[in-house]
């Protein structure tokens, strides 16, 4: 079974293409899996985006880069699960 | 370093139109400075047609954009709103578009009626904007790019007394001061653009270009040159030269401090792609530090004969090197974000995420017809540097050049404009698939 973490660098990226790229990435996350998007300014524009797609995310300081955004879909529990371990850990 | 904003509030953002308009309408004036210069082929430093073009074009392009800009940067980088942009933004933008445009041609052809009226809309126009920018700016005051603008809008109050003083003199109504000419075109360059462009930068260059943040003491320089240009004003009011030395000498410290740090800052870009806006950019930054290191050696006595040919060529190189050549490469990259993020809106708005394809910001104005632009402008900001040192037939010939550069620039930002008019159209479509009319 695949790691459910996909992991994808925007940092380096100019406006707009951090929130292109994001949202392309979120549109293909297969069943259990989730996003770990690296951004040095938190996405606010990212986040109305997201919610209006039917996904759910969440945000934490990075160690590489400023902010790290966690990306799932809605309905997937186990990637809910995945997030919930990563960010209570 | 300066931070970024912690939140760019573009929920705080005007309608789209309000700095749209001005940004699309201003290379058109820029570009009847153009036509102005190389209809009236004017010589000597103040030739009727030459002031006139000059104000087509700092106040027919520079300002009328940024009096857009403001309206549109200044709420998103601090949440502060412009007090009545909605109704008041296109007012001011329509008075100092066709101020602009009276003042240029009455200027150059002499018609004094024409001049008169320019300078009451100009003047009603100007002093609507102060107004609303110093209550703006007051009350953003705890932000560097809110304190820059600030300073900018009060170097405009300045700039806009003494031009309108000058204005009258050349409609006839009181003497005219010729004195006054280089503090009026000192505040306007150092203290309204130079501190405008500061302020928009702390946010803009690590933005877009995607580079480390400004270094904390670049936030002081807008303060440093505007109070600089008071010292050396007072100089020269009072007739003490050591005062204006200093005052002259600190401006031309800060400026070019701060183009050093915006060249440092874009040599350490993350990626180095190529871009249009980054090298516009890097060429208005180097002319800065030429103007602010010719102006240290002119003021130390050491710039030679100088005279009035050397002086036009500095002008040239403040004016359209540095400020024309900065404008234009920030045009190209608000006009593209701000139509693509109007469109973003929209689709998300009506639900329409991941079912209706926008164009990006690429695609809404490509690279290469911009990247053909800018060739132009540097070949006509080369044609108008040998105007201003040559003279003679090569002024109307930098009249052309000025007027395809301008022309050029408002035909590609027209044309990104038209390209997302065409993705509105696609949205609108969907939504109306999505809620079709009753009875369908």
């Amino acid at each position: 079974m695949p790691a459910p973490e996909i992991l994808l660098d925007v940092s380096d990226l100019e406006p707009c293409e951090p929130l292109e790229r994001s949202l392309a990435a979120a549109a293909e996350l297969p069943e259990g899996r989730y996003l770990r998007i690296l951004h040095r300014r938190e996405p606010f524009p990212l986040y109305d985006l997201l919610d209006a797609g039917g996904f759910r995310h969440a945000t934490r300081p990075g160690t590489i880069t400023p902010y790290e955004v966690f990306v799932w879909r809605a309905a997937d529990d186990a990637a809910a699960a995945a997030v919930a371990a990563v960010l209570g850990s | 370093m300066i931070p970024g904003a912690d939140r760019l509030r573009f929920d705080r953002m005007p309608p789209v139109r309000v700095p749209m308009r001005a940004f699309l309408a201003a290379p058109f004036l820029g570009a009847a400075g153009g036509v102005l210069l190389a209809g009236t082929g004017p010589t000597g430093r103040f030739a009727a047609g030459l002031i006139g073009a000059l104000h087509l074009v700092t106040l027919g392009f520079l300002t009328l954009v940024m009096v857009g800009a403001f309206f549109q940067v200044l709420p998103v980088v601090t949440g502060v709103p412009v007090p009545g942009a909605r109704v008041l933004g296109p007012a001011i933008e329509t008075g100092v578009g066709l101020g602009a445009l009276a003042v240029g041609f009455g200027l150059a052809m002499g018609a004094r009626s024409l001049l008169g009226v320019g300078v009451v809309v100009l003047a009603v126009a100007v002093a609507g904007f102060s107004v609303v920018g110093l209550v703006a700016t007051w009350r953003a005051r705890r932000n560097p790019t809110g304190r820059a603008m600030g300073l900018a809008v009060a170097s405009l109050v300045v700039v806009a007394a003494l031009g309108l003083l000058l204005l009258a003199g050349h409609a006839g109504w009181v003497p005219l001061r010729r004195d006054l000419t280089d503090v009026h075109l000192a505040w306007a360059l150092a203290g309204w653009v130079a501190s405008l462009v500061m302020g928009v930068s702390f946010q803009v260059i690590p933005m877009f270009q995607v580079t480390p943040a400004y270094p904390r003491w670049a936030e002081v320089l807008p303060l440093v040159v505007v109070g600089g240009l008071v010292v050396w004003t007072a100089g020269r009011t009072a007739g003490t030269s050591g005062i204006a030395v200093v005052g002259g000498g600190v401006v031309a410290v800060g400026l070019t401090a701060y183009a050093v740090a915006t060249l440092v800052l874009l040599a350490r870009r993350r990626r180095k792609l190529a871009d249009v806006t980054t090298d516009a950019w890097r060429v208005s930054m180097a002319s800065l530090a030429a103007v602010g290191i010719v102006g240290l050696l002119a003021l130390g006595g050491l710039d030679g004969h100088g005279g009035e040919r050397a002086t036009l060529g500095l002008g040239v190189v403040a004016v359209f090197g540095f400020a024309v050549t900065v404008v234009e490469g920030m045009l190209y990259k608000i006009v593209p974000f701000l139509s693509w993020l109007h469109l973003q809106n929209l689709v998300t708005e009506h639900g329409l995420a991941g079912r209706v394809r926008i164009r990006n910001l690429r695609r809404l104005l490509p690279a290469g017809g911009a990247r053909r632009q800018f060739r132009v402008h540097l070949l006509a900001l080369g044609i108008v540097l040998v105007a201003a040192v040559a003279g003679g037939p090569w002024v109307r010939f930098a009249g052309v050049a000025l007027a395809v550069d301008f022309a050029l620039l408002g035909w590609e930002l027209a044309a990104a404009v038209r390209r997302a008019a065409e993705d509105r159209a696609v949205v609108a479509a969907a939504v109306a698939g999505i809620n079709p009319p009753p009875g369908s």
